[in-house]
């Protein structure tokens, strides 16, 4: 995978960690990505 | 992920928390009706670092006998509506075009936010979905080039801006960039 490439402002660089978390999504194992995400979600939900 | 074909996504995912709640919901709601998931669980399912307050969902228009009777398998399974406890007014609201949300008790989010199709192009999307399998069973979701056209030529927030980028970036090689300018075309003209 590429570098995260930081952004020109907060809009640029969000956009760009999009973009990276994609193709890290693409290139990953669904058990991969979906261990990190669900750290992510479940911790919203308590 | 893989495509089984071009309408069906096997997805072999951890399961969240909000997915088991939107599971919850979809095993009693289509009992009674057809569904289409549109939106941002769409994006998430897909695997977006984000969570989301609600899930929006178009059903099929059932008459105010059926609806009853999803609403009562609801009530006796947890759920609630947050616009009214009175059948009547939250089918009429429904009927007049308004999305009502239904949340588990003592919760609002997340919460179902479901509608009827007002027009055209929100019917279409019951001829136009995908079946995604993951580990609790089968979900129906809008297509995704439906999904990238509303939401980088309609929604246009940044959330919703960022969702397209991904669904984009995820399926680049599926993505049918034809099918997307059609539908910015006619959300141009219908909205």
């Amino acid at each position: 995978m590429n570098k995260l490439k930081p952004g020109k402002n907060n809009k640029e660089d969000r956009l760009n960690f999009v973009k990276y978390w994609a193709e890290y999504v693409k290139t990953h194992s669904d058990e991969d990505w979906s261990k990190q995400q669900k750290i992510l979600i479940d911790s919203q939900l308590e | 992920m893989e495509f089984i074909d071009k309408d069906t996504i096997n997805l072999d995912k951890e399961i969240t928390k909000l997915d088991k709640f939107v599971f919850k919901f979809i095993n009693i709601l289509k009992k009674y009706t057809d569904y289409v998931i549109i939106s941002g669980y769409v994006a998430i399912l897909f695997g977006r670092a984000r969570s989301t307050e609600d899930i929006d969902i178009f059903i099929k228009k059932i008459d105010k006998n059926k609806f009853v009777e999803l609403y009562n398998d609801l009530i006796n399974n947890t759920f609630y509506c947050l616009n009214s406890s009175d059948i009547k007014e939250v089918y009429d609201y429904l009927i007049k075009g308004s999305a009502v949300r239904f949340a588990e008790k003592d919760k609002i989010i997340p919460n179902f936010e479901i509608k009827f199709p007002k027009d055209l192009l929100d019917e279409e999307t019951f001829d136009d979905f995908i079946t995604v399998i993951t580990k609790l069973g089968k979900l129906k979701i809008s297509s995704l080039e439906k999904q990238v056209a509303f939401k980088k030529y309609y929604l246009k927030s940044g959330k919703d801006l960022e969702d397209a980028e991904h669904i984009e970036v995820l399926f680049k090689e599926h993505l049918d960039k034809e099918k997307i300018f059609k539908y910015k075309k006619l959300l141009e003209e219908l909205r």
